[in-house]
Formats: C-alpha cells, structure tokens, sequence
C-alpha cells in the first residue's frame, strides 16, 4: 500500500494524468472516495465511484490499489497523494482552439527533453488572441506565433533586397 | 711825460741801465698773459653749461624713446588682438567661457606690459636724475645706452607676445576646426543611426503588412492537424535553439 506514495509511481501517476484537467477530477474521485468512506466501513467498489468513461491515470490507480484495501489506509493516501498532485509544477499553454491528446503528448515530449519533468499541462484555450501559441513553465515562456514564423520566413528569403 | 714813465718804472724796479722798450714788451706779454687767463676761464665756464645741456637733450631723448616704445608697443599688441579678434570671430563654436578665458588672458598680458614700461620708466627717471646730478658725460651716455636698450627689450617682449598671441590664436582656431569636424562626425553618425532606425521601422511596417496577408491566406487553408504540427516544429526547434525566456524579459 505504501507504494501508492513511492516516487516512481508518482511520476508514472502525473504522467498519466497529463493535463491539470486530469488532476481536478482525480481530487474530486479523491473527495468522493473521503466521503464514502466516513459513511461505512465496508470495502468500496472504487469503479462505482467513477461510473463514466475510465481515465488512464484511474486504471493505473485502480491496477496499484488492488482490491484488498482498508478504506482508511486508502483515504489516508489518496489525500496525500491528492496534495502533491496538486502542488505539481505546471506547463501553462494558451492556444486559440483545444487541441488534440496527440498534440498535447507531443508536447510533453518536448518539454521531457528539454529537462522538465513532474508536470502537468494547464490548458488555456483563447480564441481572440489569432494563431499564436503560448507556453509557460517555472517562470519562462515561449510564444509559438504563426505571424512571427510568416516574418522570420520572409526576412530569410531577404524579401526587401533592391526594394527599399 | 709819458715817454719817461719807461724810465721812472726801470728805476723804481732798479734796473736803470734797462731799455725802456724791454719794458713795454713785458707789459704787453703780462696784459695777454691776463687775457688769456680770462678767456681760459670763460671757456671752461661755456664748457660746463655745455654738459648741463647735453644732459638735458638726453634726458628729452630718453622720454621719446620710452614714449615711441610705450606707443608702438601698445599698436603692436592693439594689431594683434583685433587680429585675433578677427580669426576668433570667424569660427562659430567659440563658447562665452572660452571668450572670457581669452579676455582674460590679453588683459592680463596688458596689464603686465603696461605695469614693466611703467616701472622701466620709473628705475630710469632714478637713473638719468642722479647721472645729470653728477654731471657726467659718460654717465649720460651710459642712460642714453640704457634707453635704447630698455626700448629694445620692451619692443622684443612685445614681439614675443605677439608671436605668442598669434600662436595661441591659431592654435585655438585649430581646436575649433577639430570640435566643428568632432561636431559633424557625431551629427552625421546620428543621421546615421536616425536613418537605419526609420529603415528599420519602415522594414518592419511592410513586414508586418506582408506578414498579415500570408496569414490570412495561410489560415485560410490552415486545418487544425496542420496547424499542431506547425506549432510543434516551431516550438522543438525555439527550445532547442534558445529554451525558454525569463517571463520578466517579456515585459
């Protein structure tokens, strides 16, 4: 049981969840398992506590949880867990439109090469701000602007030559 | 009766066996004799009111040599400075500090040539008083030496100051022709900058314009699988190039 708090299933856990998104709804499966579990004190069926479509990240959860569990010894972890998700650093990207899972993975991988690692991606979709892409992390930023690739291009090509 | 006076003197004088026109002729060499001695001392009076007036001429001489060199003095210097008047004049970047330096300056120069001939003249006067008092005639033309001396000296201080002033004249006229090159070269190097700024700017402007017609063109076709994978290789290549920028370097 105490793996559920090792770093290496941490890591395994945020990668899995990916987006803050992701993280908002396991806090609330997290509340909801608090919940249920000052009112009995038989086993949960965890799956009936997230009815709908089964996340990555609930999989991985429910594949390390097992089914011989103390509703105490989970409450008391998932809490935790809970708060250190919570406290992960976070890739902001602000785009005009959602994007796609693929794009947001790829994404990351960028990001994992670069060096960053434990994040979690907080998406911000803005469509008044034209095809420009922003991302955000630990204080620094990156503006991917489709306008700014246009001008880069056409400087290149040294469109003013024996114009002006 | 006169004819025996000859007589009457030979025997008084007891030479009675002497001729009496021995005696006429001693008479006659004693009168000349006194008359010479008179004119002697006549001469030698004409003589020494004769030094008194040497001493006198020279004393005037002495007065129109200092007199000429104090005036020629004062138009050498007067031509000097309103010939560097004229050349200071002349540049346009002379500051009101550097004007009254130079003021300054020449009247200082004045004012010292001005206090030497008056001092010169002073020791002088002293000096020709007391030669005409001794009554010298070398001492007199040792003064009227010493006035023409004085008079060289005070022309040549003068020529050195002109010499002087028309250096420093030149000199500061060089300095102004090198501040007003100094001067240009920095006006024409913020031209410069000025132009290659509004190039720049105008650069910039046509770019943005073009930049606008590519991407409404392009967004038009742009498709959102297309567009992901332009901002990927456009962010994969930027942190690779340069990583990601201080936030505060963005505002």
């Amino acid at each position: 049981m105490s793996s559920l708090l090792d770093n290496k299933f941490k890591e395994t856990f945020i990668d899995a969840l990916s987006t803050k998104e992701a993280a908002g709804a396991f806090s609330d499966f997290v509340d909801r398992i608090s919940n249920e579990s000052y009112k009995t004190t038989e086993k949960i069926s965890l799956t009936s506590l997230f009815p709908k479509e089964k996340p990555e990240w609930f999989i991985l959860l429910l594949d390390k949880v097992g089914k011989d569990i103390s509703m105490n010894d989970l409450r008391g972890n998932l809490e935790t867990l809970k708060k250190e998700i919570l406290n992960t650093e976070e890739i902001n990207i602000k785009m005009p439109f959602k994007p796609s899972d693929n794009f947001l993975k790829q994404v990351q991988k960028v990001f994992d090469k670069a060096g960053y690692k434990d994040y979690l991606v907080n998406l911000e979709i803005d469509e008044s701000g034209g095809l420009d892409t922003g991302f955000s992390i630990e204080g620094k930023y990156l503006s991917v602007s489709l306008k700014e690739y246009i001008r880069n291009y056409l400087m290149s090509k040294d469109v003013f030559k024996g114009k002006i | 009766m006169s004819s025996n006076l000859p007589s009457i003197i030979a025997n008084l004088l007891f030479f009675e066996e002497i001729p009496s026109y021995i005696v006429i002729v001693f008479l006659i060499l004693a009168i000349s004799l006194f008359l010479i001695l008179i004119i002697t001392i006549f001469e030698k009076r004409k003589g020494i009111n004769s030094d008194e007036g040497l001493g006198e001429s020279a004393y005037q001489d002495a007065l129109k040599i200092l007199d000429k060199a104090r005036a020629e003095s004062l138009r050498i210097m007067s031509r000097a400075q309103s010939k560097a008047q004229t050349l200071m004049d002349s540049t346009y970047s002379l500051t009101d500090a550097a004007k009254k330096e130079l003021d300054a300056r020449i009247g200082d120069v004045y004012k010292r040539q001005e206090d030497y001939l008056k001092k010169s003249i002073e020791e002088l006067l002293i000096t020709f008083k007391s030669a005409v008092e001794k009554g010298s005639e070398e001492n007199i033309r040792t003064l009227v030496q010493t006035t023409e001396t004085l008079k060289k000296e005070a022309l040549s201080d003068i020529t050195e100051f002109k010499e002087m002033l028309e250096e420093e004249t030149m000199g500061a006229k060089e300095e102004l022709e090198d501040k007003v090159k100094a001067d240009y070269a920095q006006v024409e190097a913020e031209i410069d900058t000025y132009r290659q700024k509004k190039l720049k700017e105008l650069n910039n402007k046509v770019l943005d314009i073009l930049s606008n017609i590519y991407l409404e063109v392009i967004g038009k076709e742009l498709d959102q699988p297309k567009y992901e994978e332009m901002v990927l290789k456009l962010l994969d290549e930027q942190v690779r190039k340069s990583g990601l920028k201080d936030v505060s370097s963005n505002e």
